[in-house]
């Protein structure tokens, strides 16, 4: 056995690859994201599908805490500060202000009411409305049939038509179960996304996967203002026999924010001009068969007394 | 528009990680490459006991270290090669350019002292940041030998 008298040359490239490492990224990339969005797409499916299975008694137990509404929901309902006594000047006007607004949203619990007998809904499902004292104008459904709206939507539009619209378009996102979906739909995506990303703690992977399940969650949820618009419009048309006022709030908005302050507000949203374009365009094809004069309803006394408050501010 | 800040933070990272990342790889090989063939004389094995022409040389013991940082690049690649398993190409390169550097060190430790050769080589490896967690891990790498040294005498 003779010894060597140089150390040999080893040929690169038993030890690594001259592979280029962007090409090995991309690979894995593309195919990780692809099997992360038929993943996502597949749990959004089912989620939608069997949401609705889930009993409304559930959905309404959510909500609740002692039989009682969550504290938080409560907090935020002009409900609140019932208990605000006293009597000197500001405490009395504070009292007729609470006065004033629960009478606003007696008022808008029977117009949803009202509403409702239009709309089919499965018998056990119920709407509670809470008044937002909120001067941005906006309205949400969430979880057990509880719909916000604020203030300053009561005072943005003029007709009941046009309050009626949006709190259809929001009845609507209950009656189809979307607040229950959106939720199962959230909650898988977040299990998935630990599952996948959890055990090697990669906080950019998670970044990443988080992205991924962002977008996908945005292209559905405008399915879903579709379907309610398009719900809320067939309710209008069956209480009032017509469909003008309609537009009257998304139009409203759009004239005093513009796209974009109204897209920051409801980002999920498909953009207002394209629904408004669809509202207009359903509202003159009702007008072609009808020939009777269309009015618009009036709205209650109880809220036109919040739009006179504002005013005379 | 959040989701947008934090998405193109990362992009920036994982490009500012390739761009570096790969420009220190490609000028460490080349290094590698120029400073193996200056001492391709100091010839390094691993037998235990040195053959009969050595058995008047001094002897004493050579070292080198290295340790190398991954780069953001290599940590996002080797995360995604995670979920589907298989070679992690971006850590062998890495291991590679570790090995082979704390070799050249020891050889250049052996032959200032004037070492024809290093025995009974050995490698150790760890990896420095590895109670970090979620840091950015660097790896180490430990090479050390016994040189053998004409006697003087």
């Amino acid at each position: 056995m003779t010894r060597l008298n140089e150390n040999p040359r080893i040929p690169e490239g038993i030890n690594t690859t001259d592979e280029h490492p962007l090409k090995e990224f991309m690979l894995l990339f593309v195919g990780v994201a692809l099997s992360l969005v038929v993943l996502v797409v597949i749990l959004s499916v089912m989620a939608q599908q069997l949401a609705p299975y889930i009993p409304f008694r559930w959905e309404q137990k959510l909500t609740q805490f002692d039989g009682k509404l969550d504290p938080l929901l409560d907090k935020l309902s002009t409900g609140d500060g019932r208990e605000a006594r006293g009597k000197n000047n500001e405490d009395v006007k504070a009292e007729q202000l609470i006065e004033q607004n629960q009478q606003a949203q007696t008022a808008l619990q029977a117009l949803v009411e009202r509403l409702a007998t239009s709309m089919a809904t499965p018998s056990d499902m119920r709407f509670q409305l809470h008044l937002l004292n909120e001067a941005t104008p906006n309205a949400f459904a969430t979880l057990g049939g509880h719909i916000f709206v604020t203030q300053g939507l009561v005072t943005a539009v003029s007709s009941e038509n046009a309050l009626a619209m949006v709190l259809a378009h929001e009845m609507a996102h209950v009656k189809f179960r979307h607040p229950i979906q959106a939720m199962s739909r959230g909650a898988l995506l977040q299990l998935v996304i630990v599952a996948v990303s959890g055990d090697q703690g990669s906080v950019a992977l998670n970044s990443v996967l988080g992205q991924t399940g962002l977008l996908t969650i945005l292209s559905f949820n405008r399915d879903m203002e579709r379907d309610s618009d398009s719900e809320a419009m067939a309710v209008l048309m069956q209480h009032y026999g017509h469909l003008m006022g309609a537009d009257e709030f998304f139009s409203e908005v759009l004239s005093r924010d513009g796209d974009a302050g109204w897209q920051a507000a409801f980002e999920t949203h498909p953009a207002t001009q394209e629904r408004i374009d669809t509202i207009v365009a359903r509202i003159k094809l009702s007008q072609q068969d009808e020939i009777h004069a269309q009015k618009l309803t009036p709205m209650d006394a109880s809220l036109l007394a919040l739009t006179s408050r504002v005013d005379s501010k | 528009m959040e989701a947008l800040i934090k998405l193109s933070i990362f992009t920036l990272m994982l490009l500012t990680g390739f761009i570096f990342g790969r420009r220190a790889e490609k000028k460490h090989y080349l290094s590698i490459f120029e400073r193996e063939d200056t001492l391709r004389h100091i010839v390094v094995t691993n037998e235990k006991v040195p053959s009969p022409n050595f058995i008047h040389h001094d002897f004493t013991m050579v070292a080198g270290n290295v340790v190398i940082s991954v780069d953001y690049f290599k940590v996002v690649s080797a995360g995604l090669r995670s979920l589907v398993g298989g070679r992690i190409s971006a850590y062998e390169s890495l291991l590679d350019r570790a090995r082979r550097e704390a070799v050249l060190r020891m050889q250049q430790q052996a032959e200032e002292q004037g070492a024809e050769t290093v025995i009974n080589t050995k490698f150790e490896t760890s990896r420095i940041s590895g109670n970090a967690g979620q840091g950015i891990g660097s790896m180490e790498v430990l090479a050390y030998g016994t040189a053998l040294i004409p006697s003087k005498t």
